[in-house]
Order: structure tokens, then C-alpha cells, then sequence
């Protein structure tokens, strides 16, 4: 049958804990982080070159069959986002030209890496460059699919399921946008579009409170199982406690992969700069104009930041919001602690998963409130600590950005 | 033995090794060009060494990477396997150049080919069994094709392959799906592409602007081959009106009407919803049209079983024209003579076989596509010119077919080819069953010989310049 490449390509989730990504040193975290941050490239790169969301979701959809296939640490995710949307504007039927697709992910790296905006000669040997590396990216990626690149999206199901099981109309956008997040996720290699979609009906559900039958139970109707359907609600629910991804170099040769011509020449001169620790001058000039080119670039970010914001929120209430007396639901319960006790490496996640639930357990009152201010005060205090190994430039970026976003925050709630 | 030194000299000729991949194979020659590429004839070195036709698909002007219309065919190819569609063998990809490589088994003859011989050289129509099984081949693989969701959009003659090669003797091979789609559940409108299928074997329905593919319009191209199969030249020979929009295909109508009469509402309940039919109301509708009709055209008793299928085929009411399925199942292939595997030889035959020449080969062009300015080295190869007697029943050839060993050393200076086989992917991708299936798509050879007969009553005839549609 005619899609019987795509039933072929999907792995355990035993498989992709031995992804080529760990095997080159990269640990599940970063390789997660990295993911999602490539899928955010596609969808914001996809919305600048005005493509249907089909493309992006097909681009998401070959970014993660190709990182089963191969090592962040050999193929970085900036090209290789890059080339996914470009691969996907083909397959779709939306081609675009290469140099339409470099512009637009180098005007990304810039604003997102804090790099000067700069005119890209499209006549320059870097342009050139990028054009090759695009290409060869491309033709990797198709070598890897083995030129089968048909892909099924959860999206067209979901109309479908809806209507079947008579829901009311709001959990339409809810599963909606379930779907498109999930595709940040390796769900969409692990299940099949079926499934994903049972499981994002299922938890827009739960998230307005809407009963849907269970004797017989709905989900056999549509040819898929509830544990698939509990783990994709686990695999989202855990997307969104993660913080917004940033890039993170893991290339092995050492060499970042980079759209600007000037990042090179930029770390070269903080280099120096290490070198010469008396020049505290210069350091804080840098600083200055660091501060300046953020407060400058805040007001651009504003808008996507709100837009992951919202749907990072979406997703929140929707755990937020257990249907009480939800058997189903208890027992969904169990098997997450059951899972998280089994991992030792997430004992941080396990503590804060443990408040949540105790939060969600109790009613509305002020100890939930507390636990929620613990909870983030907590993520933000791991951030720091994390960048404080770091370059001390990138911590003082980061920590900028951080006290944006709590300032959003707040403004959110008064907003409330 | 002679190949084998050939390679020592070149090698010692050479710093750089041959890219692994094309090392399988030795080069004969090219034998079409077109569009997207070359094509080379190669042949397998280890036994049993059988014909390959390697498809080149070079890099765009535009630098925009691996072609749409190479993926689609890729991806297509990749998903079917049935005894009567071309059989994608291996694709090579070479990131030095960025050029692709697809390699195909090869097929000898074209219905293109074998129509212009009996129309040039044999002075008569092929014989009822050859036709027979020619055309239930076709509908046999178009079936296939349809069951899964495929149309082709651009079935003409020299798309339709038939196999020289010895076990799969006179077997239909369908070719070139770089225009192929699957329309189960497009995200957008196929005739979004813009217009597709060569205008002599285009549908009316997509003459008069209908915007709705669907299988029929194979059906329709299925019919003018047909009647190409009976009378020896195209039914509706039009000429093509060339814009950058959807033109109005005047001409074509024209060819169309004048054959199977004009259409009407009660016959084409639908044909009233098509753009183009008002201006069809102030071209076409003013004249008067004596249609000679059908049956007169291809010499066909109005009664007769074939007659009646082809009058299917050629429905105007893409609803009620015939599918493949239906048209398997016709009368006229249950009476005799039977279709069968071989089209050229019937297990008894009544008539005498026709002996169709080989397709020719250029040896002086190399493997990157530019021409030898050295004269050719002729290399001894009876033993491939035995083969080849023996698989065509032909006499022994008056001179063996040359092996340049000029191109050997050329192609040695290409570094860092990579060769993808499937097989080596077996754990995530489905293995193509292993058939001994062959073919090759044929629309550059096509363009190149129609430019060498510019005289053969094919003079209004464009070739459709597909890098515009896509």
C-alpha cells in the first residue's frame, strides 16, 4: 500500500533513548531542549516566509525522523531546521527559493542570539556558503528518509473525532492547538497520527470538563489504545514544564554552525577580552551596549514570547483542571508517579511534578498559590545555576531576559 | 577481460578513484537527454548483468536544491511495486555536484518508437495481438495505479516502456511519475499545478479549465494511445496555445469536435460548471461541425467489441468514462486472440514478429554530459553484442558496439559521490520486493529524436517545457 513507508517509521520509546544524539554524549535534556528549539525555527521560519501551516508541520514532522536517524552533534539544528522547512515548502507545494529561506532563519539567529542585524550579501562568499550547506543539508535528510516523505498529521483526524463523539465546539481550538505542539515532541515518531490525535481529543477534554463515553470506551472506536493515549498526555503535559529552549552548541568539531558572518568575529573578540582581564572598561561598555540591544529587541520579542507563552499556558490549564471523580483519571495518575519513580535522573522534576500534583489535589486556595510561586521561583533559581557556568555575557542576557518575563507575568495577573 | 583492462589503465592514469557507486556498473552510453538530464545506458557487472538506464537530474540554475519533480518521482517510485510499472533500482546522490542519480532497469523499446516503426519502415499496423496485449498491459499497471490512489497526468506513448531484455520480453513498463500525484486527500487543488499531460493526449475536461483531476483523465490519454495503436498516428494532433496562465486550447478542441462531434448538455450534464465553455459558446459553437466520426477515423466495424471500448475511453463526461478496472474486464479481451505476457510473440503465433531496432546509443558523450572532442576507442565487446543478438533475434551486427574507455577516465575525477541503496535500510523502510522489474523514463529520449525528424507531420508539436508548469 501506498503508505506503508510511513507505518514503518516508528520507534519505541526505549529506541530513542539510544538516539545517534546520545551516543556522541548528548544528554536527554539538551537533546529534548534542542528539539523543541528546531521545531520553534521551523513554525516562526515557516510564518515569516508566509507558508501554510501544512509545510511547518511537515518540516517538524522530518526534523524529528531525521535526529532519530542522526547526531545533533554531526548535523546542527540550525541547518538542519532550515533545510526541513525548505524540503517541506517542496513537498507541499508551496516551494520557496534558498535564498528566501536563508534570509529569513539568519534574521532569526540574529534577533534570537542577540547578534547586530546585518545586511546579508547575497553576494558574498558566506552567502554562497550557506546555499551549499542548505543543499547538502537537504539532500542528507533525504538520503536518511530514503526518499519517502510522505507524512499523516494528527490535524486531520481531529474534525473528524470531534463530530463523531459530539463535543462542544471549544475543544475544537484546544485540540487544535494540542496538535500543533505536539509535533515539538517525538510523538509524532512514536505514534501514529491516530493515536496523537485520540490523545490530544482526550486531553482537551479533561481540560473543559467534558465527559466522553467509556462503556465502550471511545478511543477503541478510532483504532487506538489508552496507554498510547495516557503517554501522549504525559509526552505534552511534560513539553509544557519545560522552560522556552535555547540554542546550545553541541557540534563536535567544536565550530558552531552560524548564519552571520559576524558571530565569528564576535567571539573572537570576547576571547581576547578573557585574555585580558584588566580591561574592565571594556567589559562594561559591552555590557551597556548588550543592555541596550536587549531593551531594543525586548520590544520585538514581545509578541512570539506572548504567543509560546499563551500556548505553554493553554497547555497548563489543561493540567490544571482535573475532572474530579475522574477514575480514569486516578489511574492515569498512578501510572505517571509509577514512571516518574523510576527515573533517577529527573529527581528535580520529580520534586516539582510532586508539588503540582499536591497543588492540583488541593482546592483553589492560597497554599496553591504559594506552591505555584515555589514552583517557578524554583525553575528560574535552576537556570541561573546553569548559567552561571557559563560565559558570564550569556548569564547576563539570559537573567535580563528572565526578569522580562516576570515582569510579563505579573502584568499578566493584575491583567487576570 | 577487455573491461578489466580498460579500468587498469585508466586507474594508473587516474589519482582518484571511481565514485563507489557507479563502479557497479560500466558505462555504454548516453542515449537521451531532456528537460532535467541525461540519461545513460549502463550495464551490471556482477552477474546477471543486466541493462540499467541511469537518469540524471542536474542541479537547477536557480541552486534550489534536489528538483520537486525528482522527489515526487522518488517517492512515488518508491512505494509501488507491480510487474507492469518501471522499477526504480537504486538512487545515488552526489554531494560534490549535487546532482542525483536514479537507475532504472532498462527497456528497450517505447510505444513511441515501435509507432514510428511500422509507420516508417513496416509499411503496415501492428498485428491484433501485439495491440491487445499492449493495451490490457497498460491498463493492467494504470489499475494498479488508480487502486492506490495515483493518477500519472502525462501518459503518452514514449512514457509507455516495453522490455527488450529476455525474461520480460514484451512487457509494458508505465514511466516518468514526475508528474504523478496521489489525490486521495490533496491539501491543495491539483490543477494547481497548472495545466499537466501533453495537449495531444489531454482530457476536455481539462482543456475547458476543469480544476478537479481525477483518475478519468488517464483514461482519456489511454484512448488516444489506443487509436495511435491502430492507425499509426495521433488521434487529436493539435496545436498548443503557450501563456503563462491557463490558456484556452482552441486548437485541440477543435481536433477533438471535429472527431466525436460536439459535445452537449445532455450527454455532459456537468459541462456547463467548465471556465472555458463560454468561450467555447462564441469559438466553437458558431461552426458547424460534420463529424467524420470515430469508427471512420480508426477503421473500426461500430459493432465490434474494440470499437465500443475505445468509444468508452473517449467519453466526454469524465463521470461516465470507463476506468481501468472496468475496462480489463471489456469483451474485447476475452475473445481471441487473448492478451498476454509478451506482447511481441504470442504463445501461437499466427503472424510473423517484427524485429524493432535497438534504441541508438551516443558514446561520445561523458558521464558529467559534455561531448568527447577525442575520438571514441573502440573496445572489443562481442560478448555484450551476443547478448544482445541472442535477446532480440536479430542478426549477429556487422560491427560491435563500441565501449569508450575515454569515458572511464573522466568520470574519475568526480569525488565524493555517495551511493544509496535501499536495501541497506531495511530495518526502516520497506524492501522493494525483488521482481525482475525494468524501465526508464522516456520523455528526453522522446525530445531528442523529434528534434532530429522535425518533418514527420509533427510540426505543430512543442515539447512541454515542464520546469515552467512546476
Amino acid at each position: 500500500m501506498i503508505y506503508t513507508a510511513i507505518d514503518n517509521f516508528y520507534l519505541s520509546d526505549e529506541q530513542l533513548k539510544a538516539s545517534p544524539s546520545r551516543k556522541d554524549g548528548i544528554d536527554e535534556t539538551t537533546e529534548i531542549s534542542l528539539r523543541i528549539y528546531g521545531c520553534d525555527l521551523i513554525q516562526e521560519g515557516g510564518i515569516l516566509l508566509k507558508l501554510p501551516q501544512a509545510v511547518m508541520a511537515t518540516g517538524q514532522v522530518l526534523f524529528q525522523r531525521f535526529y532519530c536517524k542522526k547526531s545533533l552533534a554531526k548535523f546542527d539544528v540550525k541547518i538542519v531546521a532550515a533545510s526541513c522547512v525548505w524540503l517541506a515548502s517542496k513537498l507541499e507545494e508551496n516551494p520557496k527559493k534558498a535564498r528566501q529561506v536563508i534570509i529569513v532563519f539568519h534574521r532569526m539567529e540574529c534577533r534570537r542570539e542577540n547578534l547586530p542585524l546585518e545586511h546579508l550579501d547575497m553576494y558574498a562568499k558566506k552567502f554562497s556558503e550557506l546555499k551549499v550547506e542548505l543543499s547538502r543539508t537537504e539532500r542528507h535528510i533525504l538520503k536518511e528518509m530514503g526518499f519517502v516523505c510522505h507524512v499523516e498529521h494528527p490535524h486531520k483526524f481531529i474534525s473528524n473525532y470531534l463530530a463523531t463523539l459530539e463535543t462542544p465546539p471549544e475543544l475544537r481550538q484546544e485540540a487544535w492547538n494540542l496538535a500543533n505542539d505536539s509535533l515539538r515532541t517525538t510523538l509524532c515518531v512514536r505514534f501514529r497520527s491516530e493515536v496523537v490525535a485520540c490523545g490530544v481529543v482526550y486531553a482537551a477534554a479533561r481540560r473543559f470538563q467534558v465527559p466522553l463515553p467509556e462503556n465502550p470506551p471511545w478511543w477503541k472506536a478510532f483504532d487506538a489504545d489508552k496507554s498510547s493515549i495516557d503517554e501522549v498526555c504525559r509526552v505534552l503535559a511534560h513539553l509544557y514544564s519545560l522552560p522556552k529552549a535555547q540554542y546550545i552548541s553541541v557540534c563536535k568539531d567544536g565550530k558552531p554552525f552560524t548564519f552571520s558572518s559576524r558571530s565569528g568575529n564576535s567571539q573572537g573578540q570576547s576571547a581576547t577580552k578573557d585574555l585580558l582581564p584588566g580591561a574592565g572598561e571594556a567589559v562594561d561598555t559591552k555590557c551597556t551596549a548588550g543592555s541596550a540591544n536587549n531593551d531594543l529587541k525586548d520590544g520585538m520579542v514581545t509578541t512570539p514570547h506572548e504567543k509560546a507563552t499563551d500556548s505553554k499556558k493553554s497547555g497548563t490549564e489543561s493540567n490544571s483542571q482535573p475532572i474530579v471523580g475522574d477514575s480514569s483519571y486516578e489511574r492515569s495518575k498512578v501510572g505517571d508517579r509509577e514512571r516518574e519513580s523510576d527515573r533517577e535522573k529527573e529527581r528535580g522534576r520529580e520534586r516539582d511534578r510532586g508539588r503540582s500534583h499536591r497543588g492540583r489535589d488541593s482546592d483553589r486556595d492560597s497554599d496553591r498559590e504559594r506552591d505555584k510561586l515555589k514552583d517557578r521561583s524554583h525553575h528560574r533559581s535552576r537556570d541561573r545555576l546553569k548559567d552561571s557556568g557559563g560565559h558570564s555575557d550569556k548569564s547576563r542576557h539570559h537573567s535580563s531576559r528572565d526578569r522580562d518575563y516576570r515582569d510579563s507575568s505579573k502584568d499578566r495577573r493584575r491583567h487576570h | 577481460m577487455g573491461d578489466g583492462s580498460s579500468s587498469r589503465s585508466n586507474s594508473s592514469n587516474s589519482t582518484s578513484e571511481k565514485p563507489e557507486w557507479l563502479q557497479q556498473y560500466n558505462l555504454v552510453g548516453k542515449i537521451g537527454e531532456g528537460t532535467y538530464g541525461l540519461v545513460f545506458l549502463a550495464r551490471t557487472k556482477t552477474p546477471p548483468k543486466r541493462p540499467i538506464a541511469i537518469k540524471k537530474f542536474k542541479q537547477s540554475k536557480d541552486g534550489d536544491g534536489v528538483s520537486p519533480t525528482a522527489i515526487r518521482e522518488i517517492m512515488l517510485l518508491r512505494e509501488i511495486s507491480h510487474e507492469n510499472v518501471v522499477k526504480l533500482v537504486n538512487v545515488h546522490i552526489n554531494f560534490a555536484d549535487m546532482s542525483l542519480y536514479l537507475a532504472f532497469d532498462y527497456a528497450e523499446y517505447d510505444l513511441y518508437e515501435i509507432i514510428r516503426h511500422h509507420r516508417d519502415k513496416v509499411g503496415h499496423s501492428l498485428n491484433t495481438y501485439t495491440v491487445k496485449s499492449l493495451l490490457w498491459q497498460l491498463l493492467n499497471g494504470l489499475n494498479y495505479l488508480h487502486s492506490n490512489w495515483i493518477i500519472h497526468r502525462d501518459l503518452k506513448p514514449s512514457n509507455i516502456l516495453v522490455m527488450g531484455d529476455a525474461e520480460e520480453h514484451g512487457i509494458v513498463k508505465i514511466a516518468d511519475f514526475g508528474l504523478a500525484r496521489i489525490y486521495q486527500a490533496p491539501l491543495k487543488p491539483l490543477s494547481d499545478n497548472g495545466v499537466v499531460v501533453t495537449i495531444w493526449y489531454r482530457a476536455p475536461e481539462l482543456l475547458l479549465g476543469s480544476k478537479h483531476y481525477t483518475s478519468a483523465v488517464d483514461m482519456w490519454a489511454v484512448g488516444c494511445i489506443f487509436a495511435e495503436l491502430l492507425t499509426l498516428k495521433p488521434l487529436f494532433q493539435g496545436a498548443e496555445a503557450k501563456s503563462s496562465q491557463n490558456p484556452f486550447q482552441l486548437d485541440q478542441l477543435d481536433k477533438i469536435f471535429k472527431i466525436l462531434g460536439h459535445p452537449t448538455m445532455d450527454k455532459w450534464p456537468t459541462l456547463v460548471n467548465l471556465p472555458h465553455w463560454q468561450n467555447d459558446v462564441q469559438h466553437i459553437q458558431a461552426h458547424k461541425y460534420d463529424s467524420v466520426g470515430l469508427h471512420n477515423v480508426v477503421h473500426l466495424n461500430q459493432k465490434s467489441p474494440a470499437y465500443d471500448l475505445l468509444s468508452k475511453m473517449l467519453e466526454y463526461d469524465p463521470l461516465k468514462r470507463i476506468t481501468a478496472s472496468q475496462a480489463l474486464e471489456h469483451e474485447y479481451f476475452r475473445m481471441d486472440p487473448l492478451p498476454g505476457r509478451n506482447a511481441f510473440v504470442a504463445s501461437q503465433p499466427m503472424e510473423k514478429n517484427v524485429n524493432y531496432p535497438t534504441r541508438p546509443v551516443d558514446t561520445n558523450t561523458d558521464f558529467e554530459g559534455t561531448t568527447s572532442i577525442n575520438p571514441p576507442q573502440a573496445v572489443a565487446a562481442g560478448n555484450v553484442a551476443g547478448n544482445m543478438a541472442g535477446a532480440h533475434g536479430m542478426g549477429s551486427r556487422s560491427m560491435p558496439r563500441p565501449m569508450v574507455a575515454h569515458n572511464m577516465q573522466r568520470m574519475q575525477q568526480s569525488q565524493g559521490m555517495m551511493a544509496y541503496n535501499f536495501p541497506a535500510q531495511a530495518g526502516l523502510n520497506p524492501s522493494v520486493p525483488l521482481q525482475q522489474q525494468r524501465g526508464m523514463a522516456q520523455p528526453h529520449q522522446q525530445q531528442q529524436l523529434r528534434r532530429k525528424d522535425p518533418g514527420m507531420g509533427m510540426s505543430g508539436y512543442a515539447p512541454p517545457n515542464k520546469s515552467r508548469r512546476l
